[in-house]
């Protein structure tokens, strides 16, 4: 009688240590995609002010600069989107963005000024370090999906509904380890 | 960008013009303060050879007449000593001064100092506090910095220019050269010298025994992005501790095992870090290639050094030349296991093109730690 009481009790002490485990790695995920998204938040602020300091000097990039507007404002409405969703526009927004940096470099008047420097330097800074909590964010969702895949966690995991996380895969267009500024300048 | 080491043909071109003629001259030097060393190690021996001649007769005596000869010898070595720095310090003065101001002419040297312990324990590499801190041969100075774009777009600019453009070309050129006056050009500091740490234990039997936690050459370098913490990168096949027990000694902030996206750098080196995503900010999938290639090459130039011996002893060698790296508060630290001496001169030898070469590698290493890893490339958030 004491042995079944006594494994029974040492099973669902097992799954209390595992539906702990599983949440403190939900909560690493949730802690670092805030970093991550505080990061891209940054970096939305700062395209307007890139914007409005190169936008008189560069009439014929309109069209360029109408399209990193609206996409800045589509991330700046994302507070009530998923994940998911967040993570897509903010590729969109980097890309159009480093389209934006390439074109800005053939503008002379704009490069030299010191303003638009301290932007274009801020700008990279925000992008390495959103690349490192990328990296992080991809880490942590790594070991959480790990952990939930290991027999017999798995079935722990689908008694409670948890499910695997998706990992922040870099698209084509947005792929750069550091800015490429010399690919920049063959456009 | 533009190369700042420096390759072996112009260390030869400057052999042949500057060193040669040099060596030759202090050759007499040499000779003079050599024949001074042997002529002291002479009297040396027969000076000490008499007390102990008459301690033998006059056993009595034998105690009085031991210590005597202890005393001899403390002065004859002292002397000897002091006749071999003297040559050693013409040398480094003429000999190393030239090679590192070949170098670079911002270098400065001093073969008396060496990087502080204080730097050394901020490394947070080593588990424990050395007993014994020694060191040599401290260069230090700066390196001018490059900005990537400013380069590349003049050599574009330039390339590019046409009798329509040509004033737009050479007005942002002439632009562009006053906001880089040398004066105001951000620059990356760099110190270096060769340091020895050893520590000091008692065996079973309450014998002291020394053990060289670290022989090499010890890099301090402003590193070229700014953070905050620490971060420790060692071998996983450390010599003298395990890496886990890293911080045992150490107190907080508490140092933590992170694994990169690297496996082949996951394979060679553990990490360990006071924020995770800092070190991922130092450490970018491009930077850990770079650490690899640069581990590489300077593992290739030490084993080079390695006398001709048996296999074995060989293979010992190579095997504790081991790199290790830590960054910290904007700075980069890069230690060097050689297990060699660096920068020493030999009084019965006259000193050869390939001792030249080893101290010209060892202050050019300096610069291509700069180079492979970019240290010098200032493009985001380094004032």
């Amino acid at each position: 009688m004491f042995i079944i009481i006594g494994v029974v009790a040492l099973f669902l002490l097992y799954i209390i240590i595992t539906y702990n485990n599983v949440k403190k790695g939900a909560v690493k995920v949730e802690q670092s995609f805030s970093n991550m998204d505080v990061l891209l938040q940054n970096r939305a602020d700062e395209i307007v002010n890139l914007i409005s300091t190169t936008k008189s000097a560069v009439e014929n990039e309109k069209e360029l600069l109408e399209e990193v507007t609206a996409l800045r404002s589509q991330v700046n409405r994302n507070s009530t989107k998923n994940v998911e969703d967040k993570l897509a526009d903010s590729q969109r927004l980097e890309g159009s963005v480093n389209t934006l940096l390439g074109r800005l470099e053939a503008y002379p008047d704009i490069k030299f000024t010191s303003q638009y420097n301290h932007l274009q330097n801020r700008i990279t800074n925000i992008e390495e370090n959103i690349q490192a909590q990328r990296r992080t964010f991809n880490a942590r969702v790594a070991d959480f999906n790990a952990y939930l895949v290991t027999f017999p966690r798995n079935i722990i995991a689908s008694i409670f509904n948890f499910s695997q996380k998706p990992s922040f895969e870099v698209t084509d267009q947005s792929k750069k380890e550091n800015p490429d500024v010399s690919a920049m300048f063959e456009e | 960008m533009k190369k700042i080491s420096k390759t072996k043909e112009e260390f030869d071109q400057f052999y042949e013009e500057e060193i040669k003629g040099e060596i030759e001259e202090l050759e007499a030097n040499r000779n003079n303060l050599k024949k001074r060393r042997n002529k002291q190690a002479k009297i040396t021996t027969v000076a000490a050879l008499i007390p102990i001649v008459f301690g033998l007769i006059f056993s009595d005596y034998f105690i009085a007449f031991f210590i005597a000869t202890f005393v001899v010898l403390i002065i004859g070595f002292s002397k000897m000593s002091k006749t071999y720095k003297s040559f050693e310090g013409v040398m480094k003065q003429r000999i190393v001064r030239k090679v590192v101001t070949f170098i670079n002419p911002e270098f400065q040297y001093a073969p008396e100092k060496h990087i502080p312990k204080e730097t050394f324990l901020d490394t947070r590499v080593f588990p424990k506090k050395p007993d014994k801190y020694l060191g040599d041969d401290l260069i230090w100075g700066s390196v001018y910095d490059q900005d990537q774009s400013e380069t590349e777009e003049h050599e574009f600019s330039v390339q590019n220019a046409t009798p329509e453009n040509i004033k737009q070309v050479t007005s942002s050129l002439e632009r562009s050269e006053e906001d880089l006056q040398p004066e105001e050009s951000p620059k990356t500091d760099i110190a270096f010298s060769e340091v020895t740490a050893i520590d000091v234990w008692s065996d079973t039997d309450g014998h002291q025994q020394e053990t060289v936690i670290f022989q090499g050459l010890f890099f301090d370098v402003d590193f070229n992005k700014d953070f905050q913490g620490t971060t420790v990168i060692a071998p996983r096949k450390n010599l003298f501790f395990d890496f886990k027990k890293l911080d045992i000694f150490h107190k907080q902030p508490k140092l933590e095992e992170i694994e990169l996206d690297n496996v082949e750098f996951n394979e060679r080196f553990a990490v360990k870090t006071t924020d995770e995503v800092k070190a991922r900010y130092i450490l970018t999938p491009g930077f850990m290639e770079k650490m690899l290639a640069l581990t590489d090459g300077a593992k290739e130039r030490s084993k080079e050094r390695i006398p001709n011996q048996h296999l074995k002893i060989v293979a010992k060698t190579i095997e504790k030349i081991v790199p290790y790296f830590s960054f910290k508060d904007g700075k980069m630290y890069f230690l060097l296991n050689t297990l060699q001496d660096h920068f020493e001169f030999n009084i019965d030898k006259k000193a050869d093109k390939e001792s030249i070469y080893n101290y010209f590698e060892d202050i050019n290493q300096a610069l291509i730690l700069v180079e492979e890893l970019d240290l010098n490339l200032k493009l985001w958030n380094k004032a």
